[in-house]
């Protein structure tokens, strides 16, 4: 199935415009590829088209593209296209770096509110006792 | 070029028919009171019919450039990779055709209104060379009008700003170039008498003061060479003004 | 690389006012660049200089390395703000005459944006509503295989589903030789299809940048950055 469909409810990408969006389409893929949406050595749609789909400057998308390719994440190939990377780690790597990204977001956070380590901990236990039982 | 005349009598086309079927059915009109109403009115009613017809198609061709320099139609002529030389010539072809057509529609409605049928056998007692120093004198008419008509309201356009100033600027400098002209013209004329005889290509000279290079005084063909010339060098500087003007000085607002 | 648009203290003055003091812009090719500011700032002005049919006062300005001219307007695409479509045409004469004129007009790309945008090549221009209207004048415009697209308001006046259909059709013509510089009031609909954004006020810009690099540094979207600079 080709990612990024028009049908896909990525179409309706709600992009905040108040950071870098060529940031934010990596994380989507980074995310997708996590979530094995994406899986490993899948193609990704071009440039031209996913802009067209998402209605942004194919610019930010090639910038998108190069940066992932940067970190390692996807590769080019001239004629054919950008892929998905190969490496069996990545997709463990990527996952683990995501949460450290929420999880260091969520202690800054939580810290400002005013709890420590052990609290915030005990706060988790808690709260995560609470959706398991709620389904 | 041509492909700007084609567009512009697409785009007149119905009005050039509009005003040549006015004047056919009007005429028709005025054939049928031929025998009721007296003479001099029927002939005076064709001869306004003819001139109206005239006035209308020529007032509806300098709007055309009107629209063109002070409307919105601007906008999609002069975006055209087309030289202000092209666009001022391909006016003023359309702007003669058109004008020709219904000159020829009207004058031929006239003839057979008045005459009552149509009848060319009296153009046999003119010589070749009349008919077409006729044919000329007329095109080099409209089209020197019109080369000067357009200028001024180029100019108008390009000095005032504004829609009704800029018109009434024409307007002013369109009444002080033609007595300049005229003046000027008239002068020349009385200075450098000479006259070249078209039929047989003599130089005499005329002391007379219709200046008028296009009055065929009983046959003999006379024009006034000095003004003649001033006439073509006036009528080439108004031309390449206007293509000046068009490329690099006018401004659409 | 050479600038398709090259604009040095570009100034146009009238009468009674001052449009443009000194506008300093260029534009690299494969770039789509908003010049936003707010009525009579001098968006329109610059933009009918750089369309050749308005002459700057002083300064100097070039596009693909030519004064504007007859050879500019063969490499320039420009849509005015205004009813510039001749009422006596049908849609498929509009086309017909543009493809007369210009060489770089693609007739097959025009047919295939006419169905994308729903136009009746047999409908006459007066019966087109204002956002057909709007649509028709920006598929003649993009059809056209040229080094600058200058779009004055695309969006203007439009409901949001044909905004839509602009704003992809805009994105689908890109190239990258060739540029599109865009004026809008609507900042947000279309900021994210900008690469640089310039705004200008009074005749001068304000503030020019990478909109990207402008959101990484302000932490602000273009649209809240225009409501800023222009309070």
């Amino acid at each position: 199935m080709m990612y990024f469909q028009k049908g896909d409810e990525i179409m309706d990408t709600e992009f905040n415009d108040k950071m870098p969006i060529y940031l934010q389409i990596m994380d989507i893929i980074k995310t997708d590829i996590v979530t094995g949406k994406l899986k490993l050595k899948d193609k990704l749609p071009s440039v031209r088209e996913m802009a067209s789909n998402l209605k942004v400057n194919p610019n930010t998308l090639q910038r998108s593209y190069q940066e992932l390719e940067r970190l390692g994440i996807v590769f080019t190939q001239r004629g054919t296209g950008t892929f998905v990377g190969e490496g069996k780690d990545m997709v463990d790597d990527l996952k683990k770096e995501m949460a450290k990204e929420v999880i260091d977001s969520f202690i800054l956070r939580m810290k400002s509110l005013g709890f420590n380590a052990s609290e915030i901990i005990k706060a988790v236990s808690k709260e995560t006792m609470e959706v398991k039982q709620n389904g | 070029m041509f492909k700007l005349i084609k567009y512009e009598l697409r785009a007149t086309f119905l009005t050039i028919i509009g005003i040549c079927i006015s004047v056919i059915i009007a005429s028709l009109l005025l054939m049928t009171r031929k025998g009721s109403w007296n003479t001099d009115i029927v002939t005076g009613l064709s001869v306004c019919l003819t001139i109206g017809a005239i006035i209308v198609i020529s007032i509806s061709s300098l709007k055309i450039m009107s629209k063109y320099l002070f409307g919105d139609s601007g906008y999609l002529l002069f975006t055209l990779p087309q030289s202000g030389m092209s666009i001022i010539t391909s006016r003023i072809i359309t702007a003669l055709i058109q004008i020709s057509i219904v000159t020829f529609v009207a004058l031929l409605m006239c003839n057979l209104t008045l005459a009552g049928s149509i009848d060319f056998s009296y153009l046999k007692n003119f010589k070749v060379s009349e008919l077409l120093y006729f044919i000329i004198s007329y095109i080099w008419m409209i089209v020197y009008s019109l080369t000067l008509i357009y200028f001024c309201m180029i100019i108008g356009k390009v000095a005032l700003k504004g829609k009704k100033l800029g018109k009434i600027g024409s307007f002013i400098i369109f009444i002080i170039l033609t007595v300049a002209i005229g003046w000027l013209s008239t002068k020349i004329t009385t200075l450098l008498p000479q006259t070249l005889n078209l039929n047989d290509f003599s130089i005499n000279t005329q002391s007379s003061l219709i200046n008028s290079n296009f009055a065929a005084t009983g046959g003999v063909l006379n024009i006034n060479i000095a003004s003649t010339i001033f006439d073509i060098l006036t009528f080439v500087g108004l031309f390449m003004g206007n293509s000046y003007l068009i490329d690099k000085k006018l401004d659409l607002s | 690389m050479d600038n398709i648009l090259e604009s040095k203290k570009v100034c146009k003055s009238y009468l009674n006012k001052k449009a443009l003091r000194g506008v300093d812009l260029n534009i690299t090719p494969g770039k789509i660049v908003g010049l936003l500011g707010p009525n009579g700032s001098g968006k329109t002005t610059f933009l009918k200089i750089a369309a050749g049919i308005l002459h700057p006062s002083k300064g100097e300005i070039l596009i693909d390395g030519h004064i504007p001219g007859v050879y500019t307007k063969s490499v320039v695409s420009y849509l005015p703000d205004n009813e510039y479509l001749l009422k006596w045409m049908k849609v498929r004469d509009a086309v017909m005459y543009f493809k007369d004129f210009y060489a770089d007009f693609d007739e097959k790309k025009a047919n295939e944006l006419l169905i994308f945008m729903d136009l009746d090549e047999n409908s006459t221009v007066k019966s087109l509503s204002k956002g057909m209207k709007e649509k028709l004048k920006l598929t003649l415009v993009l059809s056209r295989t040229a080094k600058l697209y200058i779009l004055d308001e695309p969006l203007g006046g439009v409901d949001p589903t044909a905004r839509e259909k602009i704003l992809n059709a805009i994105v689908n013509n890109f190239s990258k030789d060739s540029s599109m510089i865009i004026t809008t009031h609507l900042v947000n609909d279309i900021e994210r299809i900008f690469d640089d954004v310039a705004f200008i006020s009074d005749g001068e810009i304000v503030l020019h940048g990478n909109a990207e690099e402008l959101r990484r540094d302000k932490k602000k979207s273009i649209d809240e950055l225009y409501r800023e600079v222009f309070k």
